[in-house]
């Protein structure tokens, strides 16, 4: 549900930004359909994340991945009520972000189920430093180690 | 007084400072850990413009985005928890498994 990517991790910074959270669309998703699987635990999740104080954030990539699929799986007021009201930090993605993104589908690097928006999301968190992140993508999850 | 080398495009270590609102110091530490790449000419340190630039970029980038996660709201996604409910997805298997578990027309 929450994974802490290795501590060797190095930012392009050479800084590791703790208490810090990427949430990604999936998380967005599994609190916001009370019907899904992974509703439950994703709310204890997020709870936990909260009381210990954790800053979250998302990526405009992830924000509007999770409202497409918001807006397809509960509709389209569901989804314009969830933007409207979804009141997290949103970090823009970088040029280089998606380049890096793409040379690691491109050239291989990542594990097969990879998506690009998987990569450049690792991109992001390689830039930002941030070693945490709240998802339930087995898939995404399992790339993070 | 040391020969300065002038190459087009690349900058000198204090001009690199001054661009970066950085002590020559804290450059050379840049240089020195690969975080700014350069390269040595002459005994002096050269960066290119473009890398010093992009470097800055990112500095603020990252410098904004702190400061924007140290004001932000601690529980941001209150609001929006069980806000909806689908058929019985499963977005932990996936966004196409999540989205094909809807049926139907909603899947497309």
């Amino acid at each position: 549900m929450t994974a802490d990517r290795s501590p060797d991790s190095d930012s392009a910074h050479g800084e590791v930004m703790r208490d810090v959270t990427f949430v990604d669309a999936s998380a967005l998703v599994a609190l916001a359909d009370r019907n899904d699987a992974s509703h439950a635990a994703a709310v204890t999740a997020y709870q936990d994340l909260v009381a210990s104080g954790f800053r979250l954030f998302t990526t405009d990539l992830a924000l509007a991945s999770a409202h497409e699929l918001i807006a397809v799986a509960l509709g389209r007021e569901v989804a314009r009520a969830w933007l409207a009201h979804c009141n997290i930090v949103v970090q823009r993605i970088a040029p280089a972000d998606l380049e890096e993104g793409r040379r690691a589908i491109e050239e291989g690097w990542s594990v097969p189920d990879a998506t690009l928006a998987d990569t450049i999301h690792l991109a992001v968190l390689d830039r930002l430093g941030v070693t945490d992140v709240f998802a339930v993508d087995r898939a995404f999850l399992a790339m993070l180690g | 007084m040391a020969e300065q080398v002038q190459v087009d495009g690349l900058i000198t270590v204090a001009d690199t400072a001054r661009l970066l609102g950085r002590s020559t110091e804290q450059v050379r530490r840049y240089l020195r850990e690969g975080e700014l790449p350069g390269r040595r000419m002459g005994g002096q340190w050269f960066i290119d413009r473009a890398d010093a630039e992009a470097f800055l970029l990112r500095r603020r980038d990252g410098s904004d985005f702190e400061r924007r996660l140290t004001c932000s709201d601690p529980d941001p996604l209150r609001d929006v928890i069980a806000i909806g409910g689908s058929g019985g997805g499963d977005i932990a298997a996936g966004r196409y498994h999540y989205l094909r578990a809807l049926g139907g027309e909603r899947a497309e």
